[in-house]
């Protein structure tokens, strides 16, 4: 554990001044940041910052929360620092979703959506249900190696969609839904999900203290009168709805719920009741900042995994390569 | 220069040599035919465009053994001018070229990006490939030249080219004059339709799309600022910095006209220049969007220029649009009223 003072305190800090650059920083008027005051005299500032900057960048740090928070929960439950949310074949069943409803669905709005819900949720189902096949094993073991399988399985799907999707029209779109980004965010985004989301976010942070309990075995969390069992599957539930809930609108976002909970962790220890509140913080700075970077630093819209990535990467091997700042 | 419509659709057929001749492709490899292909396939991506510039060769189509079934509208133009076109679209997509090499062909025509993936493998089994490409003026012309080399019929090559040249021409002879404070800034926009949600792209600088807006005196405010190698996706505040004098809408899937109406309709939009001044346009296109690398590109440099300078550029809606379907494919007037007409789309 790295000695920070209030790491809590400095990460919320953190957060607010990110979230306040982030309104002020875009490509218009011109790259970089404009002045507070500067939307009273440009109408067309102001609409954009309160129609799309401001949609986006909520959108950003709820993606940052939620995929920070949902890798918190996978890795306590699971006694496995290295699982992230996609684990349990949630994110390749989301990808495989949106691909096919972008190449059969048309035009019809939120089925692209609808259907990386859907079968995001399918894949837990299924990992879930395959498990239970599995002869030999601890849960954990078995459910690791269901949810390989199932990530398998619906990666060959999303291979086989990209095989057949017209190369001028929907494989582009499958693509850069592949890749990540929050290009097309807008209120009604946000409108729709919140109330599974936030009601996730809300439960996972009153529910920190337990998550320190499923940590601890079977056995102590029976004497402490804990049903592991229902517990876990419950928490793992939570943080899997919520999880396709913002894939469903950003894309295949990777590394944030590996790194972030990691990081939070070295700074707070293992205790979740107060690594979670930090996880948030970080969570929401790490994706908005490289959310800033996708729509800010060329013309183009840059896809957001690809700064996730290359951020947490780093921080990664940052992370394992120093003893002190190990991962614990 | 100077031909005449009708001399020029009159002559073109005749032989005038007995042998084929070397030339240089797209990729830039010596091309050396034993004999005049008998058996040609075209194969590989954007196979619409090759097929739309090979049909200027009149009374060619019986040559055509297999045409890659990838098609954007493959029950649209080209029917009209071969009856027996769908009979050709027998090459399923990606394939390779031991299932081409069964219909026996003694050229292979693709677009010079595939040379390593595909056309090497043609090579292999010593199955000729020609590569070409259609994104600026000069490599049109080039091609144009080749499939003259390959058909046989240079002459038609050389009359194709300067009907390209009078179209283009009477555009650019015009633009050429400006002086950079007369040329007004263009966006040229790509909406793609996910769900709810329109997305926008911007073509690279060294495609087609941006040779148009500059040979129709616009300045493309996008041209600068893109690096990459294909349409990049870009968002609103992006458009809103640019915010350019024209913005033109491309759509390929469903009608520009439309999209406008749409995005007139975004009070987001409502804040910038071209749509307070009515300057936001559907491009125009009929099977085909008329920004695209493919003969119909001389009628969107026309149309592009008369919308952008429409004092000093002509565009006569009844006259020039069936004009070029007859100069470039003998496609009757009553034909084009008929079959033509009703799929234009776009802001005319």
């Amino acid at each position: 554990m790295v000695k920070i003072k209030n790491p809590l305190l400095i990460s919320w800090i953190l957060l607010g001044i990110v979230f306040v650059g982030s309104v002020l920083l875009g490509r218009y008027p011109s790259p970089g940041f404009v002045s507070p005051g500067a939307n009273n005299n440009d109408p067309l500032l102001m609409s954009l910052i309160t129609n799309l900057r401001l949609p986006r960048i909520i959108s950003a740090v709820l993606l940052g929360i939620t995929l920070s928070l949902a890798g918190l929960v996978m890795q306590t439950v699971f006694h496995n620092p290295l699982v992230d949310p996609g684990f349990l074949g949630v994110s390749q069943g989301a990808a495989f979703g949106a691909a096919l409803a972008i190449i059969f669905g048309g035009t019809l709005g939120l089925l692209v959506q609808g259907s990386a819900i859907l079968f995001g949720l399918l894949g837990l189902g299924l990992s879930f249900w395959i498990s239970k096949k599995i002869r030999f094993g601890g849960k954990i073991l078995k459910l690791i190696l269901a949810g390989l399988a199932v990530s398998a399985l619906f990666s060959a799907g999303v291979g086989i969609l990209k095989y057949i999707a017209d190369p001028l029209s929907e494989l582009p779109e499958i693509v850069f839904w592949l890749l990540g980004g929050l290009w097309s965010i807008q209120w009604k985004d946000i409108y729709l999900l919140l109330p599974v989301v936030f009601g996730g976010i809300v439960f996972i942070y009153f529910y920190r203290w337990r998550l320190n309990i499923l940590s601890l075995g079977e056995d102590v969390a029976f004497s402490l009168g804990v049903n592991q069992g229902r517990e876990t599957t419950l928490a793992i539930i939570i943080a899997v709805i919520i999880t396709a809930c913002m894939v469903s609108i950003s894309g295949i976002v990777s590394w944030i719920g590996l790194v972030v909970p990691n990081v939070a962790r070295i700074l707070t220890g293992a205790d979740t009741a107060k690594s979670v509140p930090v996880t948030i913080a970080l969570g929401g700075i790490f994706a908005l900042l490289c959310d800033d970077l996708a729509r800010t630093l060329l013309a183009g819209e840059i896809p957001l995994s690809i700064f996730t990535a290359l951020f947490g990467a780093v921080i990664f091997i940052f992370i394992i390569s120093y003893k002190k700042r190990g991962l614990e | 220069m100077g031909c005449s419509a009708n001399s020029i659709t009159e002559s073109a057929s005749s032989d005038v040599i007995n042998r084929p001749v070397e030339f240089v492709d797209a990729s830039g490899t010596t091309v050396q035919l034993e004999a005049f292909p008998q058996r040609i396939v075209i194969e590989g991506r954007l196979t619409q465009m090759i097929v739309d510039f090979y049909y200027l060769f009149r009374g060619q189509d019986k040559k055509i053994v297999g045409i890659e079934n990838r098609l954007q509208t493959v029950e649209g133009f080209i029917n009209i001018v071969d009856p027996h076109y769908q009979n050709k679209l027998v090459i399923e997509q990606d394939a390779t070229a031991e299932q081409v090499a069964g219909l026996n062909p003694d050229l292979v025509i693709m677009k010079s990006a595939l040379k390593n993936k595909i056309g090497s493998t043609f090579t292999a089994i010593e199955i000729p490939v020609v590569y070409m490409d259609f994104e600026n003026p000069s490599q049109i012309n080039r091609e144009i030249t080749n499939l003259g080399w390959i058909l046989n019929q240079p002459t038609r090559a050389r009359e194709i080219n300067e009907l390209f040249a009078i179209w283009e021409e009477s555009v650019t002879d015009v633009t050429n004059t400006l002086r950079i404070d007369q040329k007004p800034t263009i966006l040229l926009l790509q909406i793609t339709k996910l769900g709810d949600e329109m997305a926008f792209d911007v073509p690279p600088a060294d495609w087609l799309q941006t040779s148009l807006v500059e040979l129709a005196g616009g300045i493309p405010v996008w041209k600068e600022s893109i690096v990459s190698g294909s349409w990049m996706k870009v968002g609103f505040e992006q458009i809103a910095a640019w915010n350019p004098d024209f913005i033109f809408i491309i759509n390929y899937f469903g009608n520009s006209a439309e999209s406008v109406n749409t995005i007139k309709a975004n009070p987001t939009w409502q804040g910038l220049t071209s749509v307070k001044t009515d300057r936001l346009f559907g491009f125009a296109g009929d099977f085909l969007s008329w920004d695209q690398p493919d003969p119909r590109w001389v009628l969107g440099l026309k149309w592009l220029g008369n919308k952008i300078h429409p004092e000093i550029i002509q565009f006569d809606f009844q006259r020039d649009i069936p004009k070029f379907f007859k100069e470039f494919y003998g496609i009757s007037y009553e034909e084009y009223s008929s079959q033509i007409k009703p799929v234009l789309k776009g802001n005319f």
